[in-house]
């Protein structure tokens, strides 16, 4: 008996043995740059449990009863805003009001008066000093000949009679473009 | 014992026991939101509104609620964008930097009626209102709540990995400001 231990003892170490000699891992991993937190997390958590143990607890308080009626006060406050969503609207009708009619007058008169006003300024068309001066250049740049022979064009045209039409001419236009009854009822 | 979020959810869906499951929820959250905000905005009256504020949320919103998350870390994050809209809103109100908001809030701490601690209680209490907003949040629900990174993670919506180094160097500042004797009350 005791035989079979000491061999299943010494099977047992063997396997070990040979288990090492394959230098297997564990296969766990950590999550990246785990290690270079670890320190500080751990320095963290101990300064915490100092703090905690200094400092029992947070010091607050509330009123007395205060937990006992904050469910109630709550649900009060849910149900005026559901009233409030549901209330009816008042509908106020803007041109019954009679502010609405006296502020509506009141743009009128403005408006008419300033129309009016505007309108009895005299329009002073005075050409700018640039058009003038660029008028004069441009005048300045044309030949001189040129200018002459363009205000005696003119004066001809003004002098020549316009051509008169004869009777004959007269008297076609007049059936062609006009009824009898427009002509009788001429004289 | 308490009950199920599971059972609170399943009551909540049946318009008949809707009110039964919103007081389940009450009873097993509200102190817990409470104290969740008071460690944030330090004053009792402004904690009432906003826990009062968190709830009406949550039973406006409990049917759209996706079960993609826990429903206590669902509620916290109400609870939390809660009081970052409080003291943001704080900040801004009467253009105030954000220490002096702080200065305010530790102000307010002597002077309310509602804290009862001594001197290395208050002196705790000042030291995590010289953190920033959201360091002091991840201190408290990893000091006062005792929740893990990855709950936290997904009530900030911040990685574990930036929670944890914030943790660390809140530690490290409260540590610093409790062992400075020139800091008494």
């Amino acid at each position: 008996m005791e035989n079979n231990t000491e061999n299943n003892d010494l099977e047992a170490d063997a396997y070990f043995e040979k288990l090492k000699g394959k230098n297997l891992d564990s296969g766990f991993t950590t999550p990246e740059g785990y290690f270079d937190s670890l320190k500080d997390q751990t320095l963290s958590r101990i300064r915490v449990l100092k703090i905690k143990e200094q400092v029992k607890t947070d010091g607050y308080e509330v009123p007395e009863g205060y937990f006992q009626t904050l469910g109630s006060r709550i649900k009060d406050q849910i149900t005026a805003t559901e009233l409030e969503a549901v209330a009816p609207v008042k509908i106020v009708k803007l041109w019954q009001s009679s502010l609405f009619k006296y502020a509506s007058a009141a743009c009128f008169v403005i408006v008419a008066t300033f129309g009016i006003y505007f309108n009895q300024q005299p329009t002073n068309t005075k050409p700018s000093m640039s058009m003038i001066v660029s008028t004069d250049q441009d005048l300045y740049d044309i030949d001189e000949a040129f200018i002459i022979e363009d205000l005696k064009l003119k004066e001809e045209t003004i002098k020549t009679p316009v051509t008169v039409a004869s009777n004959a001419e007269l008297e076609k236009y007049i059936l062609n473009n006009y009824s009898t009854t427009d002509i009788s009822s001429n004289y | 014992m308490q009950v199920e979020d599971s059972e609170i959810l399943t009551k909540f869906s049946n318009e008949r026991t809707r009110d039964e499951a919103f007081n389940l929820l009450l009873n097993k959250y509200q102190q817990k939101i409470y104290w969740h905000i008071r460690h944030m905005v330090v004053n009792h009256d402004d904690s009432d509104d906003l826990v009062q504020d968190v709830f009406i949320k949550v039973w406006k919103n409990l049917e759209k609620f996706r079960n993609d998350s826990q429903l206590y870390t669902w509620i916290y994050r109400i609870a939390t964008n809660e009081c970052i809209t409080f003291l943001n809103k704080k900040k801004h109100q009467n253009n105030t930097p954000l220490d002096e908001v702080s200065a305010e809030l530790a102000e307010s701490l002597v002077e309310t009626s509602y804290f009862n601690g001594d001197k290395a209680q208050l002196k705790l209490q000042q030291a995590l209102l010289t953190l920033p907003d959201k360091q002091r949040q991840v201190f408290n629900m990893k000091y006062y709540d005792d929740l893990k990174y990855e709950e936290i993670s997904s009530i900030l919506g911040t990685s574990v990995g930036a929670l944890k180094a914030s943790f660390h160097i809140a530690v490290k500042k409260i540590e610093t400001f409790m062992l400075n004797e020139d800091i008494t009350f």
